[in-house]
């Protein structure tokens, strides 16, 4: 309804767009991406794209599932521009001392982003679906174009990973 | 149990998405596996870490960035291109509806593509077609009921006075093999015959059949004894031996025989 009224003419509607999704895309952005200027960056792309492309919208999809998908795009773009930027600098840290303080509360999001940068892109975008943005096998079967039984088995690679990632940087359950 | 299915249970199990029959036997494997137990906990906690992980609040300025990009881009407009309006039109939700449609129109199109085509039977043939195949010959002593041969092959008429039916072929040209016009019933008479074809008639009676046979283009006219006052004849056309028409005729309601 908000994309046909915004192809109407009505410009208050894909600003309500915006509205409803940018902290979601910023969110999955974030925990893609390095960081919060990255996830700005990404979250912006992602609306600039998707208004530029609006015309082609396909109606056969749900527009949540079309902007979930040039966000994640753009978010994975921008990581693997950092990445390569980064080089060896990049390179996953040490397994150090101060790991205790890593499980405190301000210090965990931290951690587990950091487990999260070495999961290979694809493995990490459905980790930050399924589990930070909440969302179904179904709905990020739609987003990512793929069968759900692709998307689980995908995940359950991922999930085999980040634990091995989370153990290695000597976190134990 | 396979150390990949156990695992593969276990985030059923963690997320809440785990069938009661994968239920029993995880929980079998966690009671005679020490190991399996170990594997339950470390993926309890790793589903508790990445829950534990709250959203992070995006910069307040966030949408007014986004806005203010969007606000100096060209404004999109609908393209009013053929695939765009079938892609817009065929939305999941309105397929099954026009699918309705569109076979509901069929079945209205075939229906009154029928009626239009049966307006070119004459109205006799209609109501004799209408009753079926039993046809009543009147009701006050005499009665009479025609039906056309198809092809325009020529009429089958037949009419009843008292105790006698007349049976009249009119055929309007000739065929090979004949036109046979066959009356069916017990204890049937022939009264008289007369063959006005240029190539000749027959009448053949039998103990349940009087049967009248037209060799060429011309008109039979077969008068017929009738037994009783009750009973159902059946009458059949054929032409070159394969029928034509068939009727059933009741004969209890002519009366004055």
């Amino acid at each position: 309804m908000m994309v046909r009224a915004c192809l109407d003419g009505d410009n208050a509607a894909f600003g309500s767009l915006v509205q409803k999704y940018s902290g979601k895309l910023y969110n999955a952005a974030y925990r893609i991406t390095r960081g919060r200027e990255d996830a700005v960056d990404a979250t912006q792309a992602a609306f600039v794209k998707a208004y530029e492309k609006l015309p082609s919208f396909d109606f056969n999809h749900r527009f949540f599932s079309w902007i979930y998908r040039i966000a994640l795009n753009e978010a994975l773009d921008i990581a693997g521009r950092r990445r390569r930027e980064a080089g060896l600098d990049d390179a996953p840290e040490p397994v150090g001392g101060d790991i205790e303080d890593e499980y405190a509360e301000v210090e965990r999001s931290r951690f587990v982003q950091r487990a999260l940068m070495e999961l290979p892109p694809d493995g990490r975008a459905l980790i930050v679906l399924r589990h930070f943005q909440g969302l179904s096998y179904g709905d990020i079967a739609e987003i990512l174009r793929v069968p759900e039984k692709t998307v689980k088995s995908r995940l359950f690679t991922a999930r085999q990973r980040l634990r091995q990632v989370l153990e290695e940087r000597g976190w134990k359950p | 149990m396979k150390p990949d299915t156990l695992e593969r249970l276990l985030w059923e199990q963690a997320e809440g998405t785990i069938s009661a029959v994968d239920r029993s036997r995880l929980d079998a494997e966690l009671a005679s596996d020490p190991r399996a137990e170990r594997q339950r906990r470390g993926v309890k906690a790793v589903a508790e870490l990445l829950t534990s992980v709250g959203e992070v609040a995006p910069p307040p300025s966030l949408q007014a960035r986004i806005e203010t990009a969007l606000a100096a881009m060209p404004r999109p407009r609908r393209r009013f291109s053929f695939t765009a309006m079938v892609n817009e039109v065929l939305v999941p939700k309105w397929r099954v509806r026009i699918a309705w449609a569109v076979v509901g129109l069929v079945v209205g199109m075939t229906a009154t593509a029928l009626i239009v085509a049966d307006f070119g039977h004459t109205s006799r043939e209609d109501i004799s077609r209408f009753y079926g195949s039993m046809a009543t010959l009147g009701t006050a002593g005499s009665a009479s009921l025609e039906v056309a041969l198809p092809d325009a092959l020529g009429t089958l008429a037949l009419s009843a006075r008292d105790a006698t039916l007349t049976v009249d072929l009119e055929v309007a040209r000739p065929v090979a093999g004949g036109v046979t016009v066959e009356v069916a019933g017990a204890g049937l008479a022939v009264v008289s015959f007369r063959a006005g074809t240029a190539s000749g008639g027959r009448v053949d009676a039998s103990a349940d059949a009087v049967v009248a046979t037209a060799d060429g283009a011309g008109h039979l006219t077969t008068k017929i004894g009738l037994p009783t006052r009750s009973g159902v004849l059946a009458v059949r056309v054929a032409v070159a031996g394969k029928t034509v028409v068939e009727r059933g005729l009741d004969v209890s309601s002519v009366s004055g025989q």
